[in-house]
């Protein structure tokens, strides 16, 4: 069942704010977001990956509701978030961010930070809840932690108990940006299989946001590649990391390191910088990077189709190439990763 | 935590008991640090001083002291029953010392009181806000900032009436600016981190985030302007004093020295000067050696070390 | 030979409470010429230390208690402050992690890499201007570009500019400090393939210090792994990964998710390195190991040869097998059933960071 979905939603901002808004005749947009339609059921691990600047972040801020739409529209539950009051949106979809320094109160406990959305909402069975999302968020015994101050618990720790913060209120959607890129790597997979859990076990939704690919191999069922505001690829993980698929994504994949020095990678270098995100060209965005480009390249619009290959006509498999159907082309070029 | 009700959002009991519970913390940040104690241990006595002196005071500072043959102890040095002297009227300098310590003191609380409570509460609406909230505000603050003490002092005074409530009045007025700026320059970079985004994707209203989340984490800036503002206040009530303008109706250390000054007897009875001189130094002191313990709570590196 | 650590042993003191942190712990390894040496380690290891260690570069409240740096046969850890200046920047280059945000924001990049050149030589204006465009064509970055200002740059051309900063004096030694850590895959890809080519083209050696295990298989000729300010085992790249004798590098490359692996389940290391305030003298892994006997904690093992030119530092290889260490280490089980360590448990109130004095420059210069 489809929890959440996007539908060509957009987030722009202006390079010009105040004053210079104002006075300024043609008004310059970073298409952060750029008609962006994304469909999560609930159970599924959806991974958001790109490079810096993809508009993976701003997407994630927008159904959080930090940020704004600019166009297109959002609906959680069928219903368009607008649509819902504050309280009651944070009630379903929750986020765990990237910073565990950064995401709690230097001032508060555990318990303090654990019961803070608790009795935003109103909930009387504040005690029970705290223990339960701490114990699963493997934080145990919780009487242990429950009057710890962050700076007396680790790095994993923290980031544990700001998971255990998003949970209290048993959300239906959990957005995580980055959750683990600032840890360390051997408590990485203690923290990235509590999103494993709550997927399996609670049919939670969750959106996983990061630019490590391989993680993203390792937890996600789904993948969605977005480069300059759009996205490139969408569909099941491992039909995009071992069968060729979009350009841009294989580059993506050639571009992650592997742990294994008899293996010598060829490293991606790109010769051209990335677009202006203000500037950006006409057609599609990837073409100047692109083997496969050619002059229609110019022309077609990004629209995200099931590529030929797609034997089973597995429509949860689309790419923004125009070329996606083309059968006579020759993917076989493109290195995949199938080993 | 246990004494924490079960209520609604904003509800008052639950913001209050969160106040109760921050004003508890001063005192833990000064204790285990030599300079915070020193200077607590000072502003301590002095606060002891400002209680009891009335009552401890061997003379009524206003009484004048009269020879046997009908003359004034007039700017008499230390003696068995003047252990400071007197002044030109014959009055006991240690009294009046005593007694003027509470003037000093109130002034000095209830302006800082003042400051902190105006400065905090701008500094975070300000912060927190931002847009048109924040430019109003601001440029608020940057008008007081073009405020000269003295000389605004000196008018206000002779237009309403000499008393120390009005001069607390003023300066409080004045003084909470370097607070609100500060706070409101710790509020932005604080804004930034992600456990106020959290709160605010938990719905929580934005009075609520600013009490829970920022406050505790300015606080130790708002002791620490306490602090400062107490010395200021004191400072400048001493030199409004000094300049004639003080409340004629109260002993204080300010109006003490402008009555040496006054009358020349500074160089006859340098008591009389210096020892209000010495308190003025002693408090401002104390009070910078606290504010300087703040200061190093308030230093995010050192934060978080136990 | 170019570059020999002996028995290094850096200390951190806190001023206040008098506590000394011994973050690097009788460390020895060594690179020769034209050699890519990696030094892998999670937070708060040492590695960082010992970097700043040879750089001389250690801030106020941290010394070098015991051994030798030295480069080209030469201590440096007994020069005096000029002569070591000297050494930095045409001698060993360093890059940090943050790197691009040393760069002044009011002068132009080509400003900026003149006056590191202009620091230690005195070139003519047109010597050191070619020297720019040479580098920036090195790095991958329009010549023309050397006059643009840091904002101008993104975040992986910045690095770039650093990397070319630090090797404009070619010098024989290149520290990296994790100089990818902050960057997306692709701009750390393009770095680290210039980074390549730098390496061959002059002929440098590299200590590329990082906690990424898959950048240091790729990049390095030899590797050591460091835990808790010793390091755990030292031998080839290719050796470490195919052929580990390390419990803890075991379980670290377990806890690694590859881009071609399956789902299987990542395993962690439960708990976190111990203090190092104090060391005991027992296996700073013992508590986490689930290879640890009383042995273990009764004397802190030494590194000992395990294969040619690979050494590791466990006294448990022999007595239980490498081979069942290996398919032990393989299982979710193995690490979580060891006694002491509770998931993640933060240990003595620091957990993942094992020394909590700060270990950012704070002094020193570097240029």
């Amino acid at each position: 069942m489809t929890v959440l979905e996007l539908d060509d939603a957009s987030k722009f901002f202006r390079t010009q704010t105040g004053l210079g808004a104002l006075l300024s005749r043609d008004q310059e947009y970073i298409k952060a977001v750029n008609d962006v339609s994304l469909q999560l059921d609930d159970g599924e691990i959806v991974g958001l990956v790109g490079e810096s600047g993809c508009g993976k972040t701003t997407l994630g801020k927008v159904v959080m509701r930090i940020h704004e739409l600019t166009d297109g529209e959002i609906t959680l539950h069928g219903r368009p978030i607008e649509e819902y009051g504050r309280k009651e949106y944070f009630q379903e979809v929750q986020m765990v961010f990237q910073d565990p320094f950064k995401s709690l109160n230097p001032q508060m406990t555990v318990r303090e930070q654990l019961a803070e959305p608790l009795k935003v909402h109103g909930h009387d069975d504040r005690k029970a809840r705290i223990r339960e999302s701490l114990e699963f968020a493997n934080l145990t015994p919780p009487d242990q932690y429950l009057d710890r101050y962050p700076h007396e618990i680790s790095g994993g720790e923290k980031q544990r108990v700001a998971v255990a913060r998003a949970l209290v209120l048993d959300p239906s959607v959990v957005i995580a940006d980055e959750p683990v890129s600032m840890l360390d790597v051997s408590i990485r997979a203690g923290v990235l299989n509590l999103f494993r859990q709550l997927a399996e076990e609670r049919d939670v939704t969750i959106l996983y946001i990061s630019h490590d690919l391989a993680t993203v191999r390792h937890i996600c069922t789904e993948i969605a590649v977005m480069y300059l505001g759009k996205v490139m690829e969408y569909g099941p993980t491992e039909q995009i990391c071992s069968t060729p698929s979009h350009p841009y994504t294989e580059r993506l994949l050639s571009a992650t390191p592997v742990a294994d020095p008899t293996q010598d990678r060829s490293k991606v270098v790109y010769d051209q910088e990335v677009p202006d995100p203000v500037d950006l060209p006409d057609g599609c965005f990837f073409k100047h990077r692109c083997e496969f480009a050619t002059e229609a390249c110019d022309e077609e619009e990004m629209h995200l189709r099931p590529p030929a290959k797609a034997e089973s006509a597995n429509e949860d498999w689309l790419m923004a190439c125009h070329r996606a159907a083309d059968t006579d082309l020759d993917w076989e070029t493109i290195p995949s990763h199938n080993l | 935590m246990s004494t924490i009700p079960i209520d609604s959002d904003t509800g008052p009991e639950s913001l209050l008991n969160s106040l109760r519970e921050l004003a508890m913390r001063p005192y833990g940040i000064l204790r285990g640090n030599r300079m915070g104690e020193v200077g607590l241990v000072i502003l301590l006595g002095l606060l002891v001083m400002a209680m009891i002196g009335p009552a401890i005071a061997p003379y009524d500072p206003a009484t004048k002291d009269i020879n046997d043959d009908g003359t004034l102890v007039s700017n008499a040095g230390p003696s068995a029953e003047h252990p400071l002297g007197t002044t030109r009227y014959g009055r006991d300098v240690l009294s009046q010392l005593l007694v003027g310590a509470r003037s000093a003191l109130l002034v000095g609380f209830l302006t800082a009181t003042i400051v902190v409570v105006t400065g905090t509460t701008v500094g975070l609406t300000a912060g927190y806000y931002g847009g048109w909230v924040d430019s109003i505000l601001m440029r608020i603050t940057d008008i007081v900032y073009g405020i000269p003490i003295l000389p605004f002092a000196i008018i206000v005074l002779t237009m309403l009436e000499r008393s120390i409530f009005w001069i607390i009045f003023m300066l409080g007025l004045i003084y909470w600016r370097n607070c609100a700026r500060i706070i409101r320059s710790e509020v932005l970079s604080l804004k930034e981190n992600e456990f106020v985004q959290s709160a605010e994707t938990t719905g929580a209203s934005a009075p609520r985030i600013i009490v829970k989340q920022l406050l505790p984490n300015v606080l130790p800036i708002s002791f620490l302007y306490f602090a400062f503002a107490t010395g200021w206040s004191i400072v400048t009530a001493a030199s409004i004093a000094f300049l004639g303008f003080g409340d004629p109706t109260r002993v204080s250390w300010g109006r003490m020295m402008f009555a040496a000054w006054n009358t020349n007897s500074v160089l006859q009875q340098p008591l009389w000067v210096a020892m209000p001189g010495l308190m003025i130094i002693l408090t401002v002191a104390s009070v910078y050696f606290i504010g300087r313990t703040y200061e190093q709570v308030a230093n995010p590196r050192l934060q978080g070390d136990s | 030979m170019l570059l020999e650590i002996d028995d290094l042993r850096t200390t951190y003191t806190d001023s206040s409470t008098e506590d000394t942190v011994t973050a690097v712990d009788g460390v020895s390894f060594q690179i020769e010429e034209g050699e890519s040496f990696g030094l892998v380690g999670e937070s708060g290891c040492g590695k960082s230390t010992i970097a700043k260690s040879i750089m001389r570069i250690l801030p106020d409240n941290g010394r070098i208690s015991n051994g030798a740096v030295r480069l080209n046969g030469e201590d440096l850890t007994e020069l005096d402050a000029e002569p070591m200046r000297q050494r930095r920047w045409t001698d060993i280059a360093f890059i940090s992690q943050s790197a691009m945000n040393a760069l002044d924001p009011v002068y132009t990049i080509d400003t900026q890499i003149k006056e590191a050149i202009e620091a230690h030589e005195s070139w003519s204006k047109q010597r050191m201007d070619d020297r720019v465009v040479e580098l920036f064509e090195l790095v991958g970055i329009d010549p023309e570009r050397r006059h643009d200002y840091p904002h101008q740059f993104s975040g992986g051309m910045k690095q770039r500019a650093m990397i070319a900063m630090a090797l404009v004096l070619d010098p024989d030694l290149i520290i990296a400090d994790e100089p990818t850590t902050a960057l997306d895959v692709v701009s750390q890809d393009t770095i680290l393939h210039h980074l390549e080519e730098l390496q061959t083209e002059t002929g440098a050696s590299m200590l590329l210090i990082t906690h990424d295990m898959s950048v240091v298989a790729e990049m390095c000729d030899r590797t050591a792994v460091m835990y808790a300010g010793e390091l755990a085992e030292r031998g080839p790249t290719e050796a470490i990964f195919t052929n580990p004798y390390h419990p803890y590098t075991l379980g670290l490359k377990n806890a690694f998710p590859s881009i071609h692996g399956g789902a299987d389940s990542l395993i962690s290391i439960p708990g976190a390195p111990p203090p190092l305030t104090n060391p005991a003298d027992a296996c700073r892994f013992a508590d986490r190991c689930p290879f640890a006997a009383p042995e273990c904690r009764s004397s802190d093992p030494p590194m000992k040869p395990v294969a040619e030119n690979h050494d590791a530092a466990c006294a448990r290889i022999n007595d239980v097998g490498i081979e069942t260490m290996r398919e032990q280490a393989a299982t979710r089980e193995v690490w979580h059933n060891v006694d002491d360590a509770p998931d993640d448990a933060s240990g003595a109130s620091r957990g993942d960071e094992a020394a909590s004095i700060p270990t950012e420059v704070s002094g020193g210069d570097s240029a």
